[in-house]
């Protein structure tokens, strides 16, 4: 659909949040070579919550926006292989308020979505499993489980 | 007809009678005959229209409306979210509580706090400074342009999801309007409105157990509601008959599993081939398939080629009873053997099973002609002069027999799965299943001799016929009827309760047996008089026709086309009638309808 109302409400969300946001967090659109800004591709930052197994890590983000935005809600991934029970191999995060059929609601903000996947990285959803990898540590070995959260999250230092 | 042996006691009243007034002895058949009337008998079973598809959900609405004292469209969400059973609304309701029910559902009242908001405000989904008259709050409180809302709705009709419009506030499970969605996608896209419109009505077919669309092709646009037996079969008011359960044609006595395996096993090809497999070789020159028709074992193809018929493997043609020069493949291997003749075995019981299966469909579609023949005699019988005056004794008989045949090859597939091992083969040991089968299979032949019996009688020229031979005749069939409904009866209570009554592991049900056949769908009686009371001040406005489902065809109820009123049979007519211009409109607020 043509003229749609995408860039106009992700311009609001930039400025939004440029005005104010979650200490730690990163969210910011895509710049390419020539310096063009594309408004559709966020690259972000998610810390992990302070007091938890994540802490420490900032785990890097990418929202993918289509033109029905905000009808339907953008893709958010992490990196391939993300260890993390409701992130699929691809990197695509599952969790409901992402998802157009349940939970995804047109007034949702990039801020209630990246704040949202904090939540989820300490609180996974066994009901939902997207990886086997993940999931089996979870159910059946907590102690690996925890030591494989830990080693990643260092893998994901502060970028200064 | 030498070896009448069922004739009943009446047979002798009538013998008796048959010199007396001709008038007394029909009176006295009556009785006999009013077990196998054919007339329509008030059905629960209820055919919804287009038309009637508001009308038809209207007393579930009612009901939900009056106990918790709720608009319609609050009633229709939650009778959406309930798939339409009112008793589980009702059961929540009691173990919930009102609150908990309508949360659950996404019902919020009307927020009474309506918020002193300024002459404008930021819609939070495209981010815009709106002017207060160009947004729209919800119940539940949030506010959004109407730009951005339509946008939501349309998005959410395309998807399907017309049924349960959420809110666009994050964590809101509120169910929009119906009346603002209508409102504001109709200013857009007037189709897409009215689609919004038929998805709302269809959910009462769509979700509800106890409503199926009519499978006819091409569709005639009904819907079957039934009271509550799931497993039963109807008929359309377009003339089809299927069974409620599975949508596929009528097929009791064989339950809808076995249907469905039956269908798929005549349909595929697997027979064919196993035939060809079990029964020919092919050729190692042109591989065509040949088969042994006799002889030793050295066989020739069509093409010249010579070969064994033990292996399959090309040789010469210098042979002896016992052996073929220059070749020796040994004997065949015992499991080999085994797995051919077991699957010889499975293909004949199959075949002898579809033979009789096919021959009574078959004879069904002979006799379905006789319809057509019977009528004209009676036609011609009526214009005759004859102590006869009433000829539905011979309706009824052909009736019955096509009921009969129907329920005689379903039988077939029926016996196939039943004493098969298919489904069943870990649920009776062989001696009881022998046991079984030979009680059904008695009843199964005396039902086939009958029905056999009374096709014959039906082919007779009963307009050449004078009055003795007539009532002879009108005897025999009224006889060979109630003997053939009895044994019909029978069967199905042998199989509902013996066969797959006593069934441990598998529950398979079928539709009871009804003697006046398939169970016809009645039109929906549109308004009981306290609602045609309660409606008539709506009559008078003529602005107040239907749109329901998006049919705008009321305006023309004084017939536009002449062919309409020609065309359509009086019930029809009647119908229309009935509803008139009383259609509700959806387009009104629920209050309007309810309270005038």
């Amino acid at each position: 659909m043509s003229g749609g109302i995408a860039r106009g409400r992700l311009a609001e969300e930039r400025k939004a949040w440029r005005k104010n946001h979650p200490h730690g967090f990163v969210a910011k659109p895509e710049t390419a070579a020539d310096g063009s800004v594309n408004l559709m591709v966020w690259q972000c930052t998610i810390p992990g919550k302070a007091g938890t197994d994540w802490e420490g890590g900032h785990f890097p983000l990418t929202l993918n926006f289509s033109e029905d935005y905000p009808s339907k809600p953008p893709k958010c991934k992490f990196p391939p292989n993300f260890f993390h029970p409701n992130v699929y191999p691809s990197g695509t995060v599952c969790l409901s308020i992402l998802n157009e059929d349940s939970g995804w609601r047109p007034a949702i903000t990039v801020k209630q979505i990246l704040v949202g996947i904090q939540d989820l990285l300490d609180q996974p959803n066994a009901a939902d499993p997207a990886q086997t990898d993940g999931y089996h540590l979870f159910i059946q070995e907590p102690v690996e489980y925890k030591k494989r959260v830990k080693q990643q999250a260092k893998l994901y230092p502060q970028i200064v | 007809m030498e070896d009448f042996i069922y004739i009943s006691d009446s047979e002798e009243d009538f013998m008796s009678d048959r010199d007396s007034v001709g008038n007394d002895d029909v009176e006295d058949d009556d009785s006999l005959e009013s077990d196998i009337k054919w007339t329509a008998t008030a059905s629960s079973t209820k055919v919804i229209t287009r038309e009637s598809l508001l009308v038809a959900q209207r007393e579930d609405l009612r009901r939900v409306m009056e106990l918790l004292n709720l608009s319609e469209q609050h009633a229709r969400t939650l009778l959406i979210y309930h798939r339409w059973d009112v008793e589980k609304v009702f059961a929540v309701f009691v173990e919930k509580g009102k609150d908990e029910l309508f949360a659950e559902a996404g019902i919020t009242e009307k927020n009474c706090m309506i918020k002193h908001a300024p002459a404008a405000m930021t819609c939070e989904v495209c981010m815009e400074d709106i002017p207060k008259h160009k947004a729209t709050t919800m119940d539940c409180g949030h506010c959004f342009c109407d730009n951005c809302w339509t946008e939501h709705f349309i998005v959410k009709i395309n998807e399907g999801q017309s049924r349960r419009i959420t809110c666009m506030a994050f964590k809101c499970t509120a169910i929009c309007d119906e009346a603002i969605v209508r409102n504001l996608v109709s200013a857009r896209d007037a189709d897409l409105a009215e689609r919004f419109e038929r998805f709302l009505l269809e959910s009462y077919i769509e979700d509800n157990q106890r409503v199926k669309w009519c499978p006819s092709v091409p569709h005639c646009g009904n819907a079957i509601r039934v009271e509550d037996e799931k497993f039963c079969e109807v008929e359309c008011t377009c003339g089809v008959q299927f069974c409620f359960s599975c949508s596929s044609e009528a097929h009791s006595p064989c339950s809808c599993l076995m249907w469905e395996l039956w269908v798929k096993k005549c349909r595929d090809e697997s027979e064919t081939v196993n035939w060809i497999t079990v029964n020919t070789k092919s050729c190692p020159k042109c591989h065509k398939n040949v088969e042994k028709n006799g002889g030793c074992n050295l066989v020739s193809c069509i093409c010249g080629q010579a070969f064994c018929w033990l292996c399959g493997g090309a040789t010469g043609r210098d042979h002896t009873w016992t052996s073929i020069a220059g070749h020796s493949c040994g004997r065949f291997k015992d499991d080999q053997e085994a797995q051919a003749e077991r699957a010889k075995r499975d293909l004949y019981r199959y075949m002898h099973y579809h033979n009789r299966y096919k021959a009574h469909t078959d004879s069904f579609k002979l006799e379905s002609k006789l319809k057509e023949t019977i009528q004209s005699q009676i036609s011609t019988l009526e214009d005759q002069e004859s102590d006869f005056k009433d000829f539905s004794w011979l309706t009824n008989g052909l009736n019955r027999l096509f009921r009969s045949r129907r329920v005689l090859s379903y039988s077939y597939p029926f016996a196939f799965y039943m004493f098969g091992e298919d489904l069943f083969g870990d649920e009776m040991t062989p001696a009881e299943r022998e046991i079984k089968q030979n009680l059904f299979e008695d009843q199964q032949q005396q039902l086939e001799v009958n029905v056999e019996k009374l096709s014959k009688v039906l082919e007779e020229r009963y307009d050449l016929l004078d009055d003795d031979k007539l009532k002879q005749l009108r005897m025999e069939l009224i006889n060979l009827s109630v003997i053939i409904d009895t044994l019909c009866k029978s069967m199905y209570e042998c199989i509902e309760n013996d066969l797959l009554g006593s069934l441990q592991l598998a529950t398979h049900r079928i539709a009871a047996y009804k003697s006046k056949g398939v169970e016809r769908a009645s039109e929906l009686h549109v308004w009981s008089t306290k609602e045609s009371s309660s409606i008539s001040c709506l009559q008078t406005d003529s602005s107040i026709s239907a749109t329901v489902g998006g049919t705008v065809e009321v305006g023309r109820s004084s017939s536009s086309s002449p062919d309409f009123e020609s065309g359509c049979p009086s019930r029809k007519r009647a119908k229309r009638e009935a509803l008139g211009n009383a259609l509700f409109d959806l387009n009104l607020p629920a209050e309007v309808i309810d309270k005038s």
